[in-house]
């Protein structure tokens, strides 16, 4: 030893001294350390490489797969409104209306857009395939966003072609195109009804997983017009939030959205006619179940005929300011027209008359009441503007005790915490015979739990099964520190008889390890960029169901900081597994270390 | 399956009430209704149905099942006999009701009308039983405002040709053409089109036998005119007209056919 790291008489050795000895003491023993440090940078390039393979498939399940197709927060419809059986449609008849009370309460939108998507059968040359067409914004479609490998993205903008569509490569392959080439597509519209067109093929887009082969974008407009949505109609409302990583992160948006969707009175204002006589009059539902309609009744005076024929019958009732105006009483007809909010499509209809009432809500203005079951039909196929934007309607008053009796513009339904609750909710009200809008508000994470839950425990068991791995890497390290550590007894009897302290030959030898960890653990890390790098690089062939976890075919990684929490954890270990050997090293008395003689006492 | 449940809606016709002068075109209205009539049946139905299934690139598939039919009980019962894949899997329809029944995890789910059948883009309302004089209507000539019925020949029968459209919204078919014997109005030849006025398939009824005063045509054969290539022909045997004990329309007698 020089001088600089001479011990001196009752203090202990500086850090820096310590360094240098920890750093003298691996490099005298260059293979031994190199082959250690091997083994520790191996179990941290495992460990690293495993990370980031559990968090790029957590990656591609949460935000390639669920954000792109359902977004953060996702606003749908029910409705059953048709005349006939087959009458469910998941359509939102006013989506600007929405998509402005949705916009109003989220300040941390990133984007939204109408989800209009269609299964249906695509013929190419010689083949086919199942696969999804999905309504595009033209202003939307921009070459960045498209990742177009061939064909100009103005072509599907500027209509050069009718039915001009941007598909995948995948889906290219599948039909045996080319560009330019015309494919037919079989679908069904929101009506049941089969509808078939021909498709240009204007760009083909390169595609990050056979998930999204599936997917044929079309013209917003063109393919609303071909399942015969109107443009003021869509299927869904996506959107996605800024920085959101967390799903949990996007119940309490959700929750602000569904508190913001409170539905108003639906109504009808136009003209009410009887016998040449007219006025404008507004026409309501008023819900037929058992205690809605009592309520409806208690509040109300019957003049003739019976309110409760609501319940059962295809008529209607009519308020007495109405009835007398017109000139109207029970078993006569009233006939009301009244004009759609959209195009201004005249709508007329006739109604026999069960009853006239009186109410002191509803004395001032001219009402005809529906039953729910008569008026949604008309209402949803047929929308008006909403009576609350008129200010010449009836629009009954918030607290009053007959609110709650009148058909809403839609119901909410209840929000759910999980996506099981979620799926229940939905088949609840899919089996359901109502007639009305059922307005659902879901976050991503009751819409795609099972797959988060999978990411994360896909996580958990890559985390569980390396640190086994390196459990099994420590004991062996272990053993290897013991081992080295009875080589170096007389070393450490040297030391010890030269004056050095029992707490410094400790914290050498504990150095010795913390410089070796850390050196091995960079190296590691690098080894891992670089495994990470090869792997990824590497495209697999024919990956089967396995293809939807893969981008551009290749294994998807992503760095997380998370690994720096592993790594602490197994740096610990790692010094954990070497503070025994070197406490033990430490207490030996120097003439037994002298002699080569290890565990034979542990006396001061 | 598709096919199988399609072909089980429109198999029975029963023999023509009336007949129509061969010099006066007749109203379609009155070929409709009386097509309607035909389809109705009054008592239960028990039959065999054998579907053959070729499609471009896939080759050729076979189904097999049993078909119970009760009108009365509003309910029919579909179980699968073949392919094995399919073997012990079923479809009941009770009143508004209908379920599919899986073999393998011994399940029923519901369906609604306007669910899928079998991963088909068939939807369950497609089978229910449907009026051709309430979804249909004549077409009009657009000159003379005609009806768009014409006397022709296949091979050598002689049939009507009438051209139809939709006269309500959520029919599958806005528009079908149908060969219908001028001398008792059984359908020969059907045509069906989209939307947007392709023609989708065509569907020849092949065979026709009688059982107890009713026509029920035995033998079909359905062209797939998307997709050219793809055709099924669906072939009926075993009907009996048997009253059906009301305990086979239940979910246990599926079950207990797992068993």
């Amino acid at each position: 030893m020089n001088d600089n790291i001479k011990p001196q008489q009752d203090t202990k050795l500086s850090v820096k001294a310590l360094l240098t000895l920890s750093f003298r003491n691996l490099l005298r023993h260059k293979i031994r350390s190199i082959l250690l440090g091997i083994v520790i940078a191996f179990g941290v390039m495992i460990l690293v490489v495993a990370n980031s393979f559990t968090e790029g498939l957590k990656d591609i399940v949460i935000n390639k797969i669920i954000v792109n197709w359902m977004g953060h927060i996702n606003v749908s419809v029910i409705e059953r409104s048709s005349a006939t059986g087959n009458d469910k449609k998941e359509i939102i008849r006013d989506i600007d209306r929405l998509t402005a009370m949705v916009s109003a309460a989220l300040p941390n939108i990133d984007f939204y857009r109408e989800g209009v998507e269609v299964f249906s059968r695509f013929v190419g040359n010689k083949s086919s395939s199942l696969g999804i067409m999905i309504g595009l914004e033209a202003k939307h479609a921009t070459p960045d966003w498209l990742n177009l490998i061939e064909g100009n993205a103005e072509d599907f903008s500027n209509k050069t072609y009718s039915y001009g569509i941007l598909a995948y490569e995948g889906m290219m392959k599948q039909l045996n195109l080319k560009l330019y080439d015309v494919i037919k597509v079989k679908a069904t519209t929101i009506y049941g009804k089969v509808q078939s067109a021909q498709l240009t093929v204007v760009g083909v887009m390169k595609s990050a997983s056979t998930f999204q082969d599936m997917g044929v974008f079309v013209e917003m407009q063109d393919l609303k017009g071909l399942i015969e949505m109107k443009s003021n109609e869509s299927g869904s409302i996506v959107v996605a939030l800024k920085g959101i990583n967390d799903p949990m992160a996007v119940v309490p948006w959700a929750d602000k959205v569904f508190a913001a969707l409170t539905p108003g009175i639906a109504g009808m204002y136009g003209k009410a006619s009887a016998s040449g006589k007219s006025v404008e009059a507004t026409k309501l539902g008023v819900m037929t179940n058992r205690d809605t309609l009592a309520v409806f009744v208690s509040n109300a005076t019957t003049l003739s005929g019976d309110l409760y024929l609501l319940s059962n019958t295809n008529g209607a009732a009519l308020n007495k300011l109405l009835a007398d105006k017109l000139g109207l009483r029970t078993g006569g007809t009233v006939h009301f027209e009244y004009r759609t909010k959209f195009g201004g499509e005249s709508v007329k209809s006739s109604y026999k008359i069960v009853a006239v009432f009186d109410s002191p809500d509803m004395s001032e203005k001219p009402v005809v009441v529906l039953p729910n079951l008569m008026f949604y039909p008309e209402y949803c196929n047929f929308l008006p503007m909403e009576i609350s934007a008129v200010t010449q309607a009836y629009y009954p008053a918030t607290n009053s005790a007959i609110y709650h009796s009148f058909a809403k513009e839609w119901d909410m339904l209840p929000r759910t915490a999980t996506s099981d609750e979620m799926m229940k909710k939905l088949e609840k009200y899919n089996k359901m015979k109502f007639k009305g809008i059922k307005l659902n508000v879901s976050s991503m994470y009751e819409n795609a739990q099972m797959f988060i839950e999978i990411a994360n425990v896909l996580n958990s068991v890559g985390f569980i099964a390396v640190m086994i791995l390196f459990v099994i890497i420590l004991v062996g390290v272990g053993n290897t520190l013991r081992m080295i550590i009875r080589e170096r007894t007389r070393e450490i009897g040297t030391v010890r008889a030269i004056g050095m302290r029992q707490n410094d030959v400790r914290r050498m030898i504990n150095w010795e390890i913390a410089i070796l960890s850390v050196f091995a653990t960079v190296a590691g890390i690098i080894l891992a960029f670089i495994v990470v790098l090869i792997i990824g690089s590497i495209p697999i062939k024919d990956p089967g169901d396995f293809s939807i976890l893969l981008v551009d075919k290749k294994l998807y990684f992503v760095a997380s900081l998370n690994v720096m929490v592993y790594l602490g954890i197994l740096f610990l270990i790692t010094y954990a597994t070497a503070f025994f050997p070197s406490l033990n090293a430490s207490l030996m008395p120097p003439t037994d270390a002298l002699r080569g003689i290890m565990n034979k006492s542990n006396a001061k | 399956m598709k096919r199988l449940l399609v072909f089980l809606s429109i198999m029975i016709v029963g023999i023509l009430g009336g007949t129509v002068s061969a010099k006066e075109l007749p109203k379609i209205k009155s070929i409709l209704t009386t097509l309607d009539t035909m389809m109705e049946l009054k008592s239960d139905l028990t039959a065999k149905v054998a579907i053959t299934e070729e499609k471009l690139n896939q080759g050729v598939k076979k189904y097999d099942a049993l078909y119970y039919r009760s009108d009365s009980k509003d309910s029919f019962l579909v179980v699968m006999l073949g392919p094995a894949s399919e073997k012990g899997n079923g479809y009941l329809k009770i009143g508004d009701n209908m379920w599919m029944y899986k073999q393998n995890t011994r399940t029923f789910q519901h369906i609604g009308r306007d669910e899928s059948i079998g991963g088909s883009d068939l939807k369950s309302g497609d089978v229910e039983e449907r009026k051709l004089a309430v979804d249909y209507k004549a077409v009009l000539d657009k000159k003379t405002g005609a009806e768009m019925i014409t006397e022709e020949k296949l091979g050598d029968i002689l049939v009507y040709k009438i051209e139809l459209i939709a006269q309500v919204s959520d029919v599958s078919y806005p528009k079908k053409i149908y060969w219908v014997r001028q001398d008792n109005s059984l359908p020969l030849k059907e045509q069906a089109f989209s939307l947007s006025g392709t023609l989708m398939e065509t569907i020849y009824y092949l065979k026709y036998t009688t059982i107890s005063g009713k026509y029920f045509c035995i033998k079909m054969r359905i062209d797939d005119e998307f997709e050219k290539g793809n055709k099924s022909l669906v072939e009926i045997s075993g009907i009996s007209l048997d009253k059906i004990d009301g305990k086979v329309f239940t979910q246990g007698y599926l079950e207990s056919l797992s068993k």
